[in-house]
């Protein structure tokens, strides 16, 4: 239950805290870093865990009840409010606890296996944990556009870290493209501002269900359009998907995991708003469905011809976007579970495979599919967990993969959308076709002869930790979904008021 | 441009026309019935802060985004930096192709003329002075801390341009860095204050427009800016609290991050010495 | 019509497509998969019109396979269209917006 409280404590040290290590880490730029930046991560990560539910109003401003004339700090209380608004609810515990928990993993390893100079990447870590959690965080469109905007910024800084050609010209395109959707979502909390007069998203939709708004939905048409970009963009569904794959496939595997956690972050949040905002509009759910079914099938035809391990793992992260949208999408009470249970589990599964994709690189860094290297052999650890994230990422019992595709198939299913169904399945087994190809040719072919080395590689102890715990959460939220169900079931019934 | 010539660009050409028209409808449909909302409860209150609502919207009532876009000019900072080659980082076990780096600008200052030669240092001067003017009354005149960083890093960008290598403002890279982190590090912690008092983070203290900080905290933040009204009807006093102090945070933080992207673009970046 | 002899040289000849040129065997795999999801996600989507009109429906499944299977192999130009050229991308993420303006206001 979300406690009455407009002063949670936890909510700014959330904030705060990532910023301040970003700070003091970038100026550091290679001394002292490790200590810092692991200590902090760590707090981070207690912090999400132990934290009450509640609110926390930026600035300390009351809300004003429109009837009394009163200014009121009990968020009980209907009022408009007048400060910033951030929830810490069960979506957001969940959400943020496993953000952080990547977060952790991925400064060590970055600690470890990077050279030195590490100051502004390890900054930019934090700060891309920082834009997640306020995303997910926050009730404000104002807020919303600037987290937006300075996350994508932070993902062009990420991927542009490793300094290779392409690399840079990952980050320039999708920078470029910041631009636009930034733009976009600009003019689309214009366009709702003028509507509503509300910056807080609870007040703009009283305000929308208060008063009729007829003819002007013309207006709430062009804002959905607008959020709908910023949306794409974000998560990096189609048309967008070709420059956020190369985002993911161009940076370091390790900080993947966090981006392509922070996107499915964003995709849930604004996903959840655009509902709350839309919902009641026709064809705004069509819309939302096409687009995933889109991003869907093209992610995963695109990572079955792809060369590189790394690649065919960044457009399967695009295509399980898909899912996510696609529950969020059909708005009904399994839909949304699906779609946020998949969120999850997505971030869950593809951190395994791409924790062994950053072992690769202990191993010399090559994952392109076109020679043999015969991994299998010389370390089988890594073999088996890769081929156990392939089967969680297909769907497959006991992973957790199979409890959420099955809730949102059931969902598709009870909709009247049995060919939505048949789509997720064929996207579930094609998305274990891709990665076999990619497993068999890097991990299970024996290498030609002139090419093998006989050289002991020694993999970081944290990495198979990261590996082996992430493997453990996949398994236990396969046989027990109720878990991770227990913090979206409300979050769900809040979203659609029942 | 290949692929927007012929059938293609006919269907872009309509599909932005269909754009223009939905967004221009609405706008149209908006004109003359903008709803207020809750900016008149923002306006009808600003006067118990700063004397110019446009500080008091922008570092009270909304002052937590605008740290966020403080955030946004560090991050900028950051990331251009970075991709001129700061804290580029590969990994260690495996070979990778050398980082992208770029070479310094060519600087030819022996042509510039006698009177850009005479009259650069005191333009320069004269803005990094203006710049200081600006920042302190961001209280009372529509002026603050983004508007000062700007300035004042023009400032440095005009002397560098003119005199090139010898430039008389010359700022090495830490501390352009850390001027950067105290602007910014500074902001955050200016909301601490408040936190610690009343719960909520960045609570204006020295305002405390809600009676909800002690009178001593009240006294330390507010004071030190209290401005008087003289009117006919007597003499009425405010303060804008904390917002002053917010604006030269702020400053310092646009100086360090702009400070950063002219300085990486015009010398390159290399790790070795200052 | 179509004699089982030349339907039979144009699979071959789709076949080939794949092998000849710049391809090898691992990625012939992709390229065939890819192909043949493809045409089932075009014949699935054809299949949603049964949401408007049952007829409509049918006559545009069977239109789409038909175009579908006289135009293959097309995972080459899926390939092309989703390739990270900036132009491209703009260009259909305008499509696309035009799209969902057109439509959102004047459907709804």
């Amino acid at each position: 239950m979300i406690e009455s409280i407009s002063n949670l404590w936890s909510i700014p040290l959330l904030v705060i805290i990532p910023m301040l290590t970003a700070i003091i880490v970038n100026f550091l730029y290679d001394k002292a870093i490790k200590p810092i930046a692991i200590s902090s991560a760590i707090v981070i990560l207690i912090i999400s865990i132990i934290s009450p539910y509640g609110y926390h109003w930026f600035c300390g401003h009351p809300a004003l009840n429109p009837e009394t004339l009163t200014f009121t700090f009990n968020p009980n209380i209907f009022g408009y409010k007048l400060s910033l608004e951030f929830i810490f609810g069960p979506l957001q515990h969940i959400m943020i606890f496993i953000s952080s928990l990547i977060l952790l993993f991925c400064v060590i390893l970055s600690t470890i296996g990077l050279t030195k100079h590490q100051g502004p990447y390890i900054a930019l870590l934090f700060l891309l944990f920082m834009s997640s959690a306020i995303v997910i965080m926050v009730n404000d469109l104002y807020h919303l556009w600037i987290a937006v905007e300075i996350g994508s910024l932070i993902v062009v800084g990420v991927a542009a870290a490793s300094g290779t050609s392409i690399s840079h010209k990952a980050a320039l395109k999708y920078g470029l493209f910041s631009a636009i959707s930034g733009a976009g979502l600009a003019v689309s909390l214009a366009l709702i501002l003028g509507l509503t007069g509300f910056a807080n998203i609870s007040d703009a939709i009283m305000y929308l269900k208060q008063f009729n708004i007829g003819e002007m939905s013309t207006v709430l048409y062009i804002a959905f359009g607008f959020f709908v970009l910023s949306w794409m963009y974000a998560g990096g569904l189609a048309p967008i998907h070709p420059l956020k794959s190369e985002v993911y496939g161009a940076s370091y595997p390790h900080a993947t995991t966090l981006l392509q956690a922070q996107s499915k972050l964003m995709l849930v949040a604004i996903g959840i708003i655009m509902l709350r905002l839309f919902g009641m509009l026709p064809f705004v759910k069509e819309v939302m469905i096409f687009l995933s079914v889109i991003t869907m099938m093209i992610g995963v035809i695109m990572a079955l011809i792809q060369i590189d391990f790394r690649w065919i793992i960044a457009y399967l992260i695009i295509s399980h976007s898909g899912f996510v949208t696609l529950g969020i999408g059909l708005g009904t009470y399994e839909g949304l579970i699906g779609g946020i249970f998949q969120a999850v589990n997505d971030i869950i599964y593809m951190t395994i495979l791409l924790l062994c994709c950053e072992a690769l690189f202990y191993f010399g860094g090559k994952t392109s599919t076109k020679e043999a290297y015969g991994i299998a052999k010389k370390s089988p650890f890594i073999a088996t967990a890769t081929i156990l994230g392939a089967i969680a990422a297909s769907g497959i019992p006991p992973f957790n993969g199979f409890q959420s595709e099955i809730i949102l198939i059931q969902a598709c299913l009870k909709e009247g959308f049995p060919e939505i169904a048949v789509l997720i399945l064929m996207v579930s087994v094609t998305t274990f076709i891709a990665l076999l190809r990619g497993i068999y040719r890097i991990f299970l072919k024996p290498p030609e002869l002139q090419s093998y080395d006989d050289s002991n590689v020694d993999l970081p102890k944290v990495l198979i930790i990261g590996i082996i715990i992430f493997i453990v959460l996949s398994i236990i939220i396969g046989i027990y979904p109720d878990i991770v169900l227990r913090f979206i079931i409300p979050v769900v019934k809040e979203v659609l008021s029942i | 441009m290949e692929e927007l010539k012929g059938k293609r660009g006919i269907i872009a050409l309509i599909a932005l026309i269909i754009i223009t028209i939905g967004f221009l409808s609405s706008l149209i449909k908006l004109t003359g019935r903008v709803n207020p909302g809750i900016s008149e409860v923002y306006n009808a209150l600003a006067y118990l802060v700063a004397p110019n609502n446009l500080a008091t919207w922008v570092y009270d009532w909304r002052g937590f985004d605008t740290l966020l876009e403080t955030a946004v000019i560090y991050v900028g900072g950051l990331v251009s930096a970075l991709a001129i080659g700061r804290g580029v980082v590969q990994m260690k076990k495996c070979k990778q192709e050398s980082p992208v780096t770029s070479k310094p600008l060519e600087f030819r200052t022996e042509s510039l003329t006698v009177i850009l030669k005479y009259l650069g240092i005191p333009a320069s001067i004269l803005l990094l002075s203006y710049g200081i003017m600006v920042v302190t009354g961001s209280s009372t005149s529509g002026g603050g801390g983004f508007q000062c960083g700007v300035i004042m890093t023009s400032g440095y960008l005009l002397a560098a341009i003119l005199y090139g290598k010898d430039t008389p403002i010359k700022f090495g890279k830490r501390f352009i860095i850390g001027i950067g982190a105290i602007g910014l590090g500074g902001y955050a912690l200016l909301g601490l204050p408040g936190y610690l008092v009343t719960g909520y983070w960045q609570y204006n203290i020295g305002a405390d427009v809600w009676g909800l900080a002690p009178s001593i905290l009240h006294i330390i933040f507010g004071d030190p800016f209290r401005l008087s009204l003289i009117l006919k009807e007597g003499v009425f006093y405010s303060t804008p609290g904390i917002i002053p102090l917010i604006n030269i945070a702020e400053a310092f933080n646009v100086i360090g991050a702009i400070g950063l992207i002219y300085f990486a673009f015009l010398y390159g970046w290399s790790d070795e010495g200052e | 019509m179509t004699s089982t002899e030349t339907f039979y040289e144009k699979l071959k000849k789709w076949l080939d497509s794949f092998i000849t040129g710049s391809g090898y065997t691992s990625i012939t795999t992709g390229y065939i998969t890819g192909e043949l999801q493809f045409l089932l996600f075009i014949i699935v989507l054809s299949v949603f019109f049964r949401l408007f009109s049952i007829p409509l429906a049918i006559i545009l499944l069977i239109f789409t396979t038909v175009f579908a299977l006289y135009f293959s192999p097309v995972i080459k130009d899926v390939e092309k269209e989703n390739m990270n050229d900036l132009n491209r991308v703009l260009y259909w993420m305008v499509i696309y917006f035009a799209i969902i303006i057109a439509i959102t206001l004047w459907g709804g």
